[in-house]
This record gives C-alpha cells, structure tokens and sequence, in this order.
C-alpha cells in the first residue's frame, strides 16, 4: 500500500532530500512504528504522529491512502 | 556589591527630582532582582488599593544580577507596577539590548513615582541622569521616538519608550524596548502614560562586575559549548522557525485555541505556522544580547494591502491574530503585529480583544453598526483596521482599547471574554492540557503562561512527558513551575534558555544551572534551598500583595467555557478543565488557605511579616 507522509521541524531530516510531502510503499498493515523503523528514525526520537488529522500512538496499523504527520514538539511562547 | 550595580535611581517625576540609593543587599539577596525587586518595593510603597493610572502608582523597571554578565540570555529587564488591566500586578519582560545599557550605566533599577507635568523623557548617561522635555515626541510611534531620541542623544543609546496606544491609556499598552521588543502585558505602557513619561534613553560603558570571573567564565564555557554540541546534534526549533513553530504542537494537540475559544484545532493552521512564516517572510533571525537561540524574527511582507517591514509575530500573536479569529491569511497577522509594535500595543490582548468582539457579533450581542464595519470569523482587513483604531481610540477601538473583559461586560456578556484576572489568556487550550488551566487561574498577572509555563511538561515533554489530559498530580509540578519562573525572571534570564538547558531534569526543576551563576557573578553564595526560598518568597510576597487588593480564591477562575463545556474538536475532544479539583491540590502545596490567602505560618517561613513584606 502506499501512505503519505509529511514531515516537519526535527523529522525533516528523515524525508528524502529536498521533500517535506512524499508517497511511501509499506506493507498492508504495517504500523507507524514500523514507518518509523523504515525512514530510520532512531528510537530515542519520539515524533508526535498525526494519522488524517488525529493524533496516534505507533503502533496504529496504517490504510491505504492515509496521510502522516510526523513532527517534534518545539517550544516557545 | 558585584553582579548587582548597588544602586537604584528614584525619579520623582511630579518634582522633576532624580536621586541615587543603594541596593540594600539584603533585599538583593532575597529578592535576587528583576521581578523580585519588583514586589519589594511594591509591597512597601504601592497602596494595593489605588488607582494604577494615578499619581501614587510607582513604575519599576527592574534588572536581574545576570544582566548584562554575559551568562545566555542574561539579557532580561522586568517593569512591575499596579495593572490597569487587571489590577493585580504587570510582570511584564523584555530582552533585546536596553536592559544590559541600563546596567552598564550603572543602574539595578529604576523607579518612577508621581506624574510629570508634561511628557518628559529620562536621559542616562553613564550614571547621569536627567529629565528632558518630550513634547515634540507626543504622538509619535515607537519607531520614530527611538529615530529622534538616538539622534538627540548618542547614536548607541538603547530606548525603552511607549507609542501613541500608552499615552491615550489602552488598557493593554506596552512598553517597547529596541523598537519591537515589548514589555507587552497589562498595560505596562498605559501607566507609562499616565505619568507622562514617555522614554527611557541609556547609553553605559561601564562592565557588570562578577565576584569570581574565572569562575564564571569556566562554567560559563562549560555551558554554551554543551548547548552548542546539543544544537548540532538536533537543530533548535526556535531557532529554525522562532516561537511561530509552535502552531503544529498546539494544533496536533488540540490546544490552539480557535475561534475565541470555541475550537482546539484550526482547519487554515498551516498557513500561519511558523514553517510558512519562514519559507514567506523571514528576512533573518534576531538575537537578545547573549543569546545563543536567536528566536526573533526580523520579517517582510510584499503585498499591496499588508505589506510592511518589521519584526515578529510570535506564536502568541499567531494564536492570538490568527487562529482565534479565524484568521489564516498571515500576511494580515504580520502586518497587525507591526502595528501594535509601532503603536506600543500588546498583541495578545488585542487579538484576543478583537476574537472576542466577532463572537459577540456572531451572538447578536454587538451590532456591526455598531463597530461601524463588516466583523466576520477570518476577516484579516477587519483585524488591521480595528487594531488601528484601537491605538488611536478612535470610533469602535475606544470600546476595545478596554480589553475583552470590559467590552464583553458592557455587552452583558462577561462569560465571552477568555481571561483569568481580565486578562487574556495566550495561545495553549486548557482543556487540553490541564496544567495551563491552573497556572492562568493562579498566576499573580491573570491570564499568562509566561509566570509558570506548564506547556513545559504538558506539551513539549521538557524535563519529561505529562499527560496534559490528567488533571491529577498536576499542582505540585505546577508549582516547581511557578517558583522556577520566578527565580528566572529574578535573575534576568530567558525562559527559553533557562528551563532546559539551566535547571535540573525532574519535575521539581531545581535552578542548579542558575544557582552556578548566580554565585560565581555575585558571590552572594546562595545554597539551592536559599535560592528555591528566594523563587518561593516573590511568588507569595506577590500573591500577598493581591489578597490585600482584594483577591482570593473567587478570581482564581476562568471562563465557564473552559470549565464546563467540553472541547468540540481535537484529540482533547470532550475535555472541560478540571480547575477546582487542581486548586484544592495547589493551595495545600503552597500551604495557602483553602481561600488561597497564605498563612502566617508560610510567610513567616519566608522571612515575610502578615502582608507580605520582607
Ligand atoms: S530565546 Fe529569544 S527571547 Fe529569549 S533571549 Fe534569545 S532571542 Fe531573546
């Protein structure tokens, strides 16, 4: 299936050069840990995930078609 | 004395008389600076009962002991007075460059009494001062006043001045320093105003002493190379977007208050992300004096009806601007945000202000003949147009120069205005994180984060995650929070700087960081419990002051929108904000009573007599 993913602040650096929007293939029924585990994000980076607009844990199974959003909280005030 | 300067200059400004006092060290000790030198005098000479916009105010512009020592961000100065907004107190701070010049003249303080005349302005020259006639600055922006003073003056001068909204008394008027950094919060610049005091003008050359240089500069090195390695490794977010790049936080936790509050979530939020104020506007970053984050945003909109030069926004503004009315074009954000620079207007209140009034017209309670134009949800015109009006007072910004309280109630609708202590809240939805709830109802300035920022553990995850949906637990972190903020607006820090990279990594925060260099700068040899004391003393000395003008559990309250009717939208989705059941917990941790008056027995644990002096 293929999810797509959007990533911003201190996921960037995870997303193909150049591109902050881009369509993956990923097994039917993976999880967003396993999304995770296939951009490389190393485990000690915790993104906040968003599925079509609702936030989720990992280990939410992913749909063809989904959007993700992947971010790291930033501060400021 | 050594990090502090040792002295304090009194301007009488009914005499015209200006006269030098040493800083009893003592108080500094005690107080440390800044907001705590603040309450200090307040406590001793300002009647918790008199009108803020007379002449027995005091106006006190406050340095902390690390201003200006080159430690990262000591860059911070605190005006305290009686709020017209609120009638609480202000503790509203500014960075840029002012505070540090006003330290290298040789000043810890400044405090201003009475009511001139005419507008006059303060002129300091390294440890001279004088008053100076300011009629031909009257009317004039913040902008143009700081252009004139440095050309009458000396070019390097630093101003702190207000704008035409603080000498026409707005409720939300603020003080700018270095053109657009703002004292922004409760009318800081209206009491300006009313004392006809229209700037402040520095220019010092002289050093902040340190008790122990090589101490401090050991740690110091220690400190800035630690950020540095940290920074590489995972680029600051403040740095890349500024505070603007908290939209997509907020906005995925359903705490970006939309709507005047009506909504969690934004459909238009990335628009008004600080990714898109980056990839549209930004000219370059700014950086306060010592700081190595550099969050300030130097901006330009080309547009034929918005564009403009400038600095900003803020998240705050964003929020407030932006997603509370609905607004997602941010090129009509930016261009308000420049006015309220230029007028000398705080950005919060008056986005929040003008939310407000939508909704009263979205309810039937305000006649858009009344406010003599259009007044829809995302009407970015309307907002520039009113925000205008607003500093000019003139036709409908009259009623909003107010406030959102004001003009709600004179509306018969109160409830509609989202503030704590009739002032309005900045940009984190309580509902969705708890914390926040509590720390709007008990902050001793009414509706701010900034006295005790829970968005720290609830949403950002910094020292460690939270839950900011569980109400549970949450007043004892609250007030390491709280006491935390104090003591770094104390010491004249940055709060972006200090919580993470000055203060221990549990919840209970403690200011291992800042108690390093508070001692190697003033050699005052604070131990960690003097220095948690100190950060306790201000907060209840503050909260002190408050229950003598009248202040108890009952303005410990927000909205009866937060509290009782459940969020619509947004992971938080069903929430109210558990704010009684958190109060409970909080007035037992600060050992106040169950009507949030501290008791005897806590006061005199901190040095301080029954009403709260010490
Ligand atoms: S983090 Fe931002 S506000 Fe704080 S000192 Fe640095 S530039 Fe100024």
């Amino acid at each position: 299936m293929i999810v797509r993913v959007k990533c911003f602040t201190g996921m960037r650096r995870f997303a193909p050069a150049d591109r902050t929007e881009f369509d993956i293939e990923i097994e039917a029924g993976a999880s967003v840990a396993r999304l995770l585990a296939l951009l490389e994000v190393p485990p000690d980076i915790q993104p906040i995930v968003a599925v079509n607009g609702a936030r989720a844990e990992t280990s939410k199974p992913l749909r063809d078609g989904d959007k993700i959003v992947l971010f790291t909280p930033v501060e400021g005030g | 004395m050594k990090g502090w300067m040792g002295k304090i200059l009194r301007v009488d400004l009914t005499r015209a008389a200006l006269h030098e006092e040493t800083l009893d060290p003592l108080a500094a000790k005690d107080y440390i600076g800044g907001r705590g030198l603040g309450i200090y005098f307040l406590q001793r000479e300002v009647d918790p009962l008199c009108d803020p916009l007379s002449a027995d105010n005091l106006l006190v512009m406050a340095t902390g002991p690390l201003t200006g020592t080159g430690a990262p961000t000591g860059a911070r100065y605190m005006i305290m007075t009686k709020s017209p907004l609120t009638g609480a107190i202000t503790c509203s701070n500014a960075g840029g460059r002012f505070p540090t010049e006003l330290k290298r003249a040789g000043y810890d303080a400044l405090i201003f009494s009475g009511r001139a005349a005419r507008p006059v302005y303060l002129w300091i020259a390294d440890g001279k001062a004088e008053l100076r006639d300011a009629a031909h600055l009257w009317g004039k922006t913040t902008h143009a006043t700081t252009d004139l003073l440095r050309a009458e003056t000396d070019p390097k001068a630093r101003v702190a001045c207000i704008g035409p909204a603080g000498e026409r008394l707005v409720k939300f008027a603020a003080v700018m320093n270095d053109k657009d950094r703002a004292a922004g919060r409760s009318g800081v610049g209206a009491v300006m105003g009313s004392k006809n005091l229209k700037a402040v003008v520095v220019r010092g050359t002289g050093k902040v002493p340190l008790a122990d240089p090589e101490r401090f500069k050991v740690y110091n090195k220690d400190i800035i190379e630690r950020f540095k390695a940290a920074a590489k490794e995972t680029p600051l977010g403040l740095t890349i977007n500024g505070t603007a790049g908290v939209v997509i936080t907020t906005q995925h936790l359903g705490v970006l208050p939309t709507k005047n509050w009506q909504q969690g979530t934004f459909e238009g939020w990335e628009q008004i992300h600080g990714e898109t104020l980056s990839a549209k506007y930004l000219v370059r970053n700014k950086a306060c004096y010592a700081c190595p984050i550099g969050c300030g945003r130097i901006t330009r909109v080309e547009d034929p009806v918005f564009g403009g030069e400038g600095e900003g926004p803020e998240y705050e503004t964003i929020y407030a601007m932006g997603s509370n009315c609905m607004v997602d074009n941010l090129a009509a954000v930016i261009k308000a945000n420049y006015i309220c620079n230029e007028q000398g207007l705080d950005t919060i209140t008056m986005g929040a202000t003008i939310a407000c009034a939508m909704e009263l017209v979205e309810k039937g309670h305000l006649e858009e003949a009344t406010v003599g134009r259009p007044l829809k949800w995302g009407d970015g015109e309307a907002l520039v147009a009113l925000t205008r009006m607003t500093a000019a007072r003139e036709g409908f910004g009259d009623r909003l120069a107010e406030g959102s309280y004001r003009l709600a109630e004179s509306c018969g609708h109160p409830e509609l205005a989202m503030v704590a202590k009739k002032q309005e809240f900045p940009g984190y939805e309580p509902r969705g994180a708890q914390a926040m709830g509590l720390a709007y109802a008990t902050s001793p300035i009414g509706g701010s984060h900034m006295r005790g920022d829970p968005a720290y553990f609830e949403l950002f995850g910094v020292p460690e995650k939270v839950d900011p949906l569980e109400w549970r637990g949450k007043a004892k972190i609250t007030k390491a929070f709280q006491d935390l903020s104090a003591i770094i607006d104390a010491a004249g820090l940055c709060i972006f700087f200090a919580v993470r990279n000055l203060a221990g990594k549990q919840l209970d925060v403690p200011p291992t960081g800042i108690l390093e260099y508070l001692n190697a700068a003033t050699g005052a040899d604070y131990t960690l419990e003097e220095l948690i004391q100190a950060g306790e003393r201000i907060i209840n000395a503050e909260r002190q002051y408050l229950v003598r003008a009248g202040f108890s559990r009952k303005e410990d309250a927000l909205p009866p929108r937060l509290t009782t009717e459940p969020l619509p939208d947004g992971p938080a989705k069903g929430m109210v904000c558990h704010l009684d059941e958190m109060l409970d917990d909080y007035y037992r941790e600060q050992n106040w009573t169950a009507d949030g008056i501290p008791t005897d027995e806590r006061l005199a644990q901190l040095g301080l007599d029954t009403e709260g002096r010490g």
